[in-house]
């Protein structure tokens, strides 16, 4: 597998899986959150899947405007790419999280804003996909539009425990966090990075390949 | 008389729009009142905790107690299952594009040195 580039993944496959291999061992040096303990280590895999998710929404929506407005295909595609990335972390965080609110809030599913919100906007990225597939001629635009809506949503996700305060802790959290549960939850987020960068090459390549045998088809069906 | 009977209809019709205005207001407040009553109470999960007194975890009864370790490791085993699972989906999906290429450069006739990558196929005057 190689990229159009011509670069190799497999180097940052690699430094994605010996990072998250080894993301356990520096969690388990971050010392132990004073009311949720234990399990409040599952924030170190549950909030860099959303910042994840977060950085693939906003490739998604502006490759998405650049074929709105530009007309660019490898803009599209490269759209198309991250919005299926967008679905995986996205899944990431739904999953990890009910697994944390049951530990420490004693509920899988508050419906409070924040998860409500984030399940909404998993389910626009989800409709952004569904429309690709079955949307027939010209669902590209459509779907563009569905993720810039997307795309602007995020600050309202990202800011509505501020506003509407729940269970869920405030941005403030993250930004003020110790050095020794900053540095381990940095170290995570770099392995989500580097796993979010092969996936997001890799689905891209995918879909220019798919381009490709689309115009050969064409061309062969011309003959 | 037109503007005497317009006049009297326009009085009846105040006083008709004042009464629906009253029964319109009186509704919304009943649906509103309805509403706040059907509305969900704020879940218990997210109500402090009375706590009345300490009680040793071990004191507590097994289908009380909820250890954080199983949470913890399948939470990383999902996010392992997922990641690795979507590099296997990926590299089928690749596999499979990869052999429909094949198949296509097999039934196309090769094209000539000077032949663009995009006019693969063309037939040749």
């Amino acid at each position: 597998m190689t990229w159009k580039t011509g670069r190799s993944p497999f180097a940052s496959l690699a430094v994605g899986t010996v990072m998250f291999a080894a993301a356990p061992v520096v969690i388990a040096m971050a010392p132990y959150e004073a009311t949720m303990g234990l399990a409040g280590k599952i924030f170190y895999f549950h909030v860099p899947a959303w910042i994840v998710m977060f950085a693939a929404i906003f490739v998604c929506g502006t490759a998405s405007g650049i074929h709105l407005f530009r007309e660019r295909p490898e803009a599209d595609r490269l759209a198309v790419a991250a919005a299926e990335v967008t679905v995986l972390f996205g899944l990431m965080g739904l999953i990890t999280g009910p697994l944390w609110g049951r530990v420490s809030w004693g509920t899988w599913w508050p419906w409070d804003v924040r998860t409500t919100l984030a399940l909404i906007l998993e389910m626009n990225f989800i409709a952004y996909l569904l429309l690709r597939k079955y949307g027939g001629p010209g669902s590209d635009k459509l779907a563009a539009g569905l993720a810039l809506f997307g795309m602007f949503n995020v600050p309202i996700v990202y800011l509505s425990v501020n506003v509407w305060r729940t269970l869920h802790p405030p941005t403030t959290v993250v930004p003020n966090l110790p050095l020794t549960m900053g540095v381990p939850f940095l170290w995570c987020v770099l392995a989500y990075l580097a796993l979010f960068l092969v996936m997001l090459g890799g689905r891209r390549q995918l879909e220019e390949q798919r381009a490709s045998v689309d115009r050969l088809w064409l061309a062969y069906d011309e003959d | 008389m037109t503007r005497h009977v317009s006049a009297t209809n326009d009085g009846r019709g105040d006083g008709g729009r004042r009464r629906w205005t009253v029964r319109a207001v009186a509704l919304a407040l009943a649906a509103g009142g309805l509403a706040s009553a059907g509305a969900a109470p704020v879940p218990a999960a997210m109500q402090p905790p009375v706590i009345e007194e300490f009680v040793p975890i071990d004191e507590l009864p097994e289908e009380d107690r909820l250890p954080a370790a199983p949470f913890l490791i399948a939470a990383y085993s999902i996010v392992w299952v997922l990641a690795f699972g979507y590099f296997w989906l990926l590299s089928r999906r690749q596999s499979a594009v990869e052999r429909d290429l094949a198949a296509l450069s097999r039934r196309l006739p090769v094209p000539d040195d000077d032949d663009t990558p995009g006019t693969a196929g063309e037939k040749q005057p």
